[in-house]
């Protein structure tokens, strides 16, 4: 387990972390979210070595370390979000490059290297330069340049940006199986529904400071603004006034057939809704309870942030 | 220190294959010695041993400095440098696997040149032992003024060679090259000694019997010049590295 206690960094007189402490356990993925300039791919790069720390102790399974040794460098595989591959290699050989100032020996590396880009679908380009793959192919060929040395820390800073969703799925994918094979792996995004998808803890990040953590539900529990309950009627309905009498608040959609409710007692008012379609004989098409999304939370919560 | 030996070496076929037909690579270390030789040779009367150590004296020192320089630049702008330093190899390797890349750019490229004027000008091949030791320290030293160069911490290479370019011509024409040191007036002379490239010269010159200060004294000073100025270039870069990231 990784462990970062009040972490600070400072540039010049400018204080990027301020104070930040979570935990990376093995076999999860957590989450590190926060608006542009919050200071994620910061805290990624004191934890891969390359920034140095003002303040702050980082804990390797309870023991201090320093995050720029040699040792610790060989325990890590970093995705960045622009592919920072020589785009003058081929695949292969970008691949081979990392197995070796990794210290692999070369037959190793080659076997590691040519199984990567099978299961990665690059081996149809092992020879192309890296400049001519897509930025999708570029992305699989940076999550497998990261797993070359077999590492137990990944840190995947926004690895899904700006792909398709063929390629989208198919990282993801990658992330969740090597999840599944015990690596605890650090995912900064701005995408809550990745976050959603993946991460067992979501970090939120702004400012320099965590501002909220936990898992995806906690924080929906903790952070909702409020839930809602939709009616959906086939045709655009009239008397959206009778509602009224429920005394909870509600909005209704601009082509008069949805209607949506905002509660934050789900339990008891959900009953009063149905039981007032029961009695006026009216048949919503649908009638259902959404929870809030993750991005509506994150929004709650940068906003309670900025208050 | 097999396996940092073998990352080194990683470091160095990457440099070597990735940056040795690169454009300032060819224009500053092939294309530029070419035509400064050929405007310094033709229709000039030039002794042989002259011609041998001045040729030799601008090759090397044009080759050493050709990839050092390009590397740091190129690399922070499409990001690979971020990636090396986050691989479990210390800066120091980082900057010799630089420096002796561009060293064996300039000794391979030098020993050819070597051999086609060996072949061509009357001149002995007993200097040949001289000639190597000489060749890989001048190759060093150029080497190691391109990497100190790259320690401005910029991602434009065009930067770094115009920059490369105002030290590197002032250090040729105050050198012995193209007047022998023994023709050189006194302040002259004293400015000559401010080149590592006249030291190298005068090796040749010493080897071949016509140099001034001596071969071995010649040897010293070059290798003092190359551990000063690659100790200068780690401490700068150890200092700007993060400026680049």
């Amino acid at each position: 387990m990784l462990s970062i206690n009040n972490l600070v960094k400072y540039f010049g007189q400018n204080k990027v972390l301020d104070s930040i402490s979570f935990d990376l356990v093995e076999g999860r993925i957590t989450g590190l979210l926060g608006p542009n300039g919050a200071g994620k791919t910061t805290t990624i790069r004191i934890l891969t070595g390359v920034l140095p720390y003002t303040s702050g102790e980082i804990k390797l399974d309870g023991k201090p370390f320093n995050p720029r040794s040699k040792e610790w460098k060989t325990k890590l595989g970093i995705v960045p979000e622009i592919s920072n591959a020589f785009l003058d290699y081929s695949p292969i050989k970008n691949l081979l490059f990392i197995g070796g100032v990794y210290g692999m020996p070369k037959k190793i590396s080659k076997a590691r290297s040519l199984k990567l880009l099978e299961d990665f679908g690059l081996i149809e380009k092992i020879n192309n330069r890296t400049k001519r793959l897509s930025k999708g192919q570029k992305q699989r060929l940076n999550i497998s340049m990261a797993m070359v040395h077999d590492p137990d820390f990944y840190f995947l800073d926004e690895p899904t940006t700006g792909l398709d969703i063929h390629s989208l799925q198919f990282i993801r994918n990658k992330i969740l199986e090597l999840k599944n094979t015990g690596k605890t792996i650090l995912l900064t995004t701005h995408n809550l529904i990745e976050a959603n998808l993946l991460c067992d803890e979501v970090l939120i990040l702004n400012k320099g400071r965590i501002i909220a953590k936990g898992t995806p539900n906690e924080l929906r529990e903790k952070f909702a603004p409020a839930s809602k309950i939709l009616l959906e009627f086939e045709k655009p309905f009239d008397n959206f006034g009778l509602f009224e009498k429920l005394g909870i608040s509600y909005e209704v959609t601009s082509t008069k057939n949805k209607i949506y409710f905002y509660t934050t007692n789900t339990i008891d008012d959900f009953p009063k809704i149905v039981e007032l379609i029961k009695e006026l004989k009216i048949e919503p098409i649908t009638c259902e309870i959404k929870p809030s999304s993750l991005e509506e939370i994150f929004l709650k919560i940068l906003e309670e942030d900025i208050k | 220190m097999i396996v940092r030996m073998r990352q080194i070496w990683v470091l160095i076929r990457k440099n070597l294959e990735l940056y040795f037909k690169k454009g300032p690579v060819l224009v500053f270390g092939v294309l530029l010695p070419v035509f400064m030789i050929f405007a310094w040779i033709i229709g000039r009367t030039i002794s042989p041993i002259q011609l041998f150590s001045g040729i030799l004296g601008m090759a090397v020192f044009f080759l050493g400095t050709a990839i050092s320089p390009v590397i740091f630049p190129w690399e922070t702008r499409e990001k690979n440098l971020e990636m090396t330093i986050s691989c479990p190899i210390t800066l120091l390797d980082l900057i010799l696997s630089v420096t002796l890349s561009s060293m064996i750019y300039a000794v391979v490229i030098t020993s050819i040149i070597y051999v086609f004027l060996i072949l061509l000008l009357p001149i002995s091949g007993w200097i040949t032992i001289w000639f190597i030791l000489g060749d890989f320290l001048l190759a060093w030293i150029s080497s190691s003024i391109g990497s100190l160069i790259s320690a401005i911490p910029t991602d434009i290479t065009a930067n770094i060679m115009t920059i490369s370019s105002l030290i590197k011509f002032p250090l040729i024409f105050i050198s012995g090259i193209f007047i022998p040191l023994s023709q050189l007036s006194p302040t002259f002379f004293y400015i000559a000694l401010c080149s590592p490239i006249t030291y190298f010269v005068d090796l040749l010159q010493s080897a071949c019997g016509v140099g001034l200060l001596g071969i071995f004294n010649d040897l010293i000073i070059l290798s003092i010049w190359g551990i000063v100025l690659f100790v200068l270039g780690y401490f700068l870069h150890r200092h700007t590295i993060l400026k680049r990231l």
